[in-house]
């Protein structure tokens, strides 16, 4: 277990190299952020200093090195277009767009398990069918046109909340409905599939014969057998809910680390573009992991599988 | 067996291949899912080609005198089927032509894609120690970093532009094709008709690409299916944010772009586009269900084990 564990972290290494080096290479290719930086009429020396204070004149090398160490110190310089330390304003914003993606995240676990376990238990009546048609279909409506409706129904017409912005809790009802159904149909069929092979498995079956009341076999015996993949399917739903707040968040105008990323990358402002998305993946690896190693905790099969 | 007997029998395997074909076809069409998915895809595909032919109006003519006009059902003027949006544009007619866009996206970035995936799936599943073990690495790296965030830090270096978004879709899609068939390739590789094939003397890209391919092809086409679905909603999130299609090209994700700051004046030019991708979705969607329980018999549930 120690050595899994050990493993999965050394992944985090791994994937922070990739990370950084991934982000080091687009600021290469993508010109001298100099002449973005300086006015439009700033001389050749003004533009020579600021080269020199970025540390653009260094040999590209120094400069890898740099990359790398500003990633292990998490500091990555002044931004380009608001002067204040990236690493600091990621940090801001990460709160608001945990704001968005927590409350997203349980209410999904909430919808999907519920229709998911009354799905399974009645899965060929027409009420079953009928909650995975719902569930397919809402598995293909575009998020991102979801908020736009949920903005003409209960912001343009009926006025009940603010249609953009990020003040106070109003502002988050929008955008975690819209995450939240984004999120849920998967997560359903997913509950329901688990959960109908949990039910044809050995130690169900006897529990069951053995006379022990429904809601106990599917509480004690059947929905712990399916939890595994579920949980791990839960650390990729995360990295999905971040990829549509990138979207989610300058559609609705709110103030999160999504919003942040997309105008830096459309400002060139690299220090900033570098600092959120290495923020995100280290988070997004992290949850992964932390998942992983509970589904390694928690089932005793691959416990079993391990020391064999 | 019993075609042994038959005459032609040195066209045999032909038509042996030929049979399965029409047999996985035949189940596709069998499945619930499959027989309204492939009519539905049938339909959009046709309108889309056909496109110049069925609209009313030119597609990109602006016409002030008659912006913002309502559905002619409901009572809006000039006999707008879908209405006009706030630059006097027929959303109808640019709906169909929007179509066509989104359907070859998808098409075409969903088989990059596979085809991508599948040949390095063969390379890292074949050499698992050396070439494969950096490619799984390089697998988990993208895996952190959400796909949006790459497109859009990538559109922001090489310039917005459908073609190259879509270059990025299809190369960076390459991942999850990979992952799926990793294992089964390097356990096909040790499989007796593969040694066998080593003992005659066939060269690596012929091992790879007639013994081993044919073995993980099932995979590859259900991931494919359902993932046409995925390219099309990526492709309207990005243009939506101004990334994918620029004017005067559109695809139904630029529609929505132009339309929602417009919201409160002409509703129909979101919701109607945002309908179209869901159509879309769905459509492949449901392709994908029905592949998936053709290609695998065993994952469809099986005879639903009804306990309570």
């Amino acid at each position: 277990m120690i050595g899994y564990a050990v493993r999965r972290l050394l992944l985090v290494l791994v994937v922070a190299w990739g990370v950084t080096t991934f982000l080091f290479a687009l600021a290469q290719l993508s010109g001298d952020p100099a002449e973005l930086m300086a006015p439009p009429d700033a001389s050749a020396a003004v533009l020579e200093a600021t080269r020199e204070r970025l540390g653009l004149n260094e040999p590209f090398l120094v400069q890898y090195g740099q990359a790398l160490l500003s990633a292990v110190t998490f500091d990555f310089g002044q931004s380009f277009s608001f002067g204040q330390p990236a690493a600091t304003m990621v940090m801001e914003r990460l709160g608001p767009s945990l704001w968005l993606v927590i409350p997203s995240l349980v209410l999904c676990v909430v919808v999907s398990f519920g229709i998911g376990i009354v799905a399974a238990l009645k899965p060929s009546r027409v009420s079953g069918r009928l909650l995975m048609v719902g569930a397919f279909i809402t598995g293909s409506v575009p998020y991102f046109w979801m908020a736009l409706l949920l903005v003409l129904l209960l912001a343009v017409n009926l006025q009940w909340l603010p249609a953009t912005g990020s003040d106070g809790m109003a502002s988050l009802v929008i955008p975690v409905l819209a995450l939240t159904l984004a999120a849920v149909s998967t997560t359903t069929r997913l509950v329901r599939g688990q959960l109908l092979d949990s039910f044809g498995e050995g130690h169900v079956l006897t529990a069951r014969s053995k006379g022990v009341p429904p809601w106990k076999v599917l509480f004690g015996h059947a929905l712990p057998g399916a939890m595994p993949p579920l949980l791990a399917w839960l650390g990729i739903e995360f990295s999905f809910l971040f990829s549509a707040l990138l979207v989610l968040e300058p559609l609705l105008g709110y103030n999160g680390l999504g919003a942040l990323l997309i105008r830096s990358v459309g400002n060139q402002d690299f220090p900033l573009v570098q600092a959120s998305v290495f923020c995100m993946a280290m988070l997004i690896t992290l949850v992964n992991i932390a998942m992983d190693l509970i589904v390694r905790l928690i089932d005793p099969r691959l416990r079993a599988k391990a020391a064999a | 067996m019993t075609t042994a007997t038959v005459p032609v029998a040195k066209s045999k395997p032909v038509r042996r291949s030929r049979g399965r074909l029409v047999e996985i076809l035949g189940r596709v069409w069998g499945d619930t899912s499959g027989r309204i998915a492939i009519p539905m895809l049938a339909v959009l595909v046709l309108i889309a080609v056909f496109a110049p032919w069925l609209v009313p109006h030119d597609p990109t003519h602006q016409n002030l005198a008659a912006a913002s006009q309502a559905p002619s059902w409901l009572g809006g003027e000039g006999g707008y089927l879908l209405g006009t949006d706030t630059l006097g544009r027929d959303v109808f007619s640019r709906l169909l032509y929007g179509l066509r866009l989104s359907l070859v996206v998808g098409v075409v970035t969903a088989t990059g894609a596979a085809l991508f995936g599948l040949v390095l799936g063969l390379i890292a599943g074949y050499f698992e120690n050396g070439v494969g073990m950096l490619l799984m690495r390089l697998a988990d790296i993208q895996f952190a970093i959400p796909f949006v965030a790459v497109g859009v830090a990538l559109a922001a270096v090489v310039g917005p532009g459908i073609v190259k978004l879509m270059i990025i879709l299809a190369v960076w899609g390459w991942a999850n094709y990979a992952r799926t068939i990793v294992n089964s390739v390097s356990q096909t590789k040790r499989m007796d008709f593969v040694t066998a094939a080593h003992t005659i003397g066939a060269r690596t890209p012929a091992i790879l690409f007639r013994h081993i391919a044919p073995n993980v092809l099932g995979p590859v086409i259900i991931l494919w299916s359902t993932s046409a679905g995925v390219m099309i909603l990526v492709e309207s999130a990005l243009s939506l944010l101004g990334l994918g299609v620029q004017p005067p090209d559109f695809s139904l994700g630029s529609m929505l772009s132009d339309s929602r700051t417009t919201l409160r004046l002409a509703w129909w030019a979101t919701v109607f586009p945002g309908l179209a991708i869901m159509l879309v979705v769905v459509a492949f969607n449901l392709l994908g269900d029905a592949v998936r329980d053709a290609l695998n018999p065993s994952a469809r549930t099986k005879s639903d084990p009804e306990l309570w």
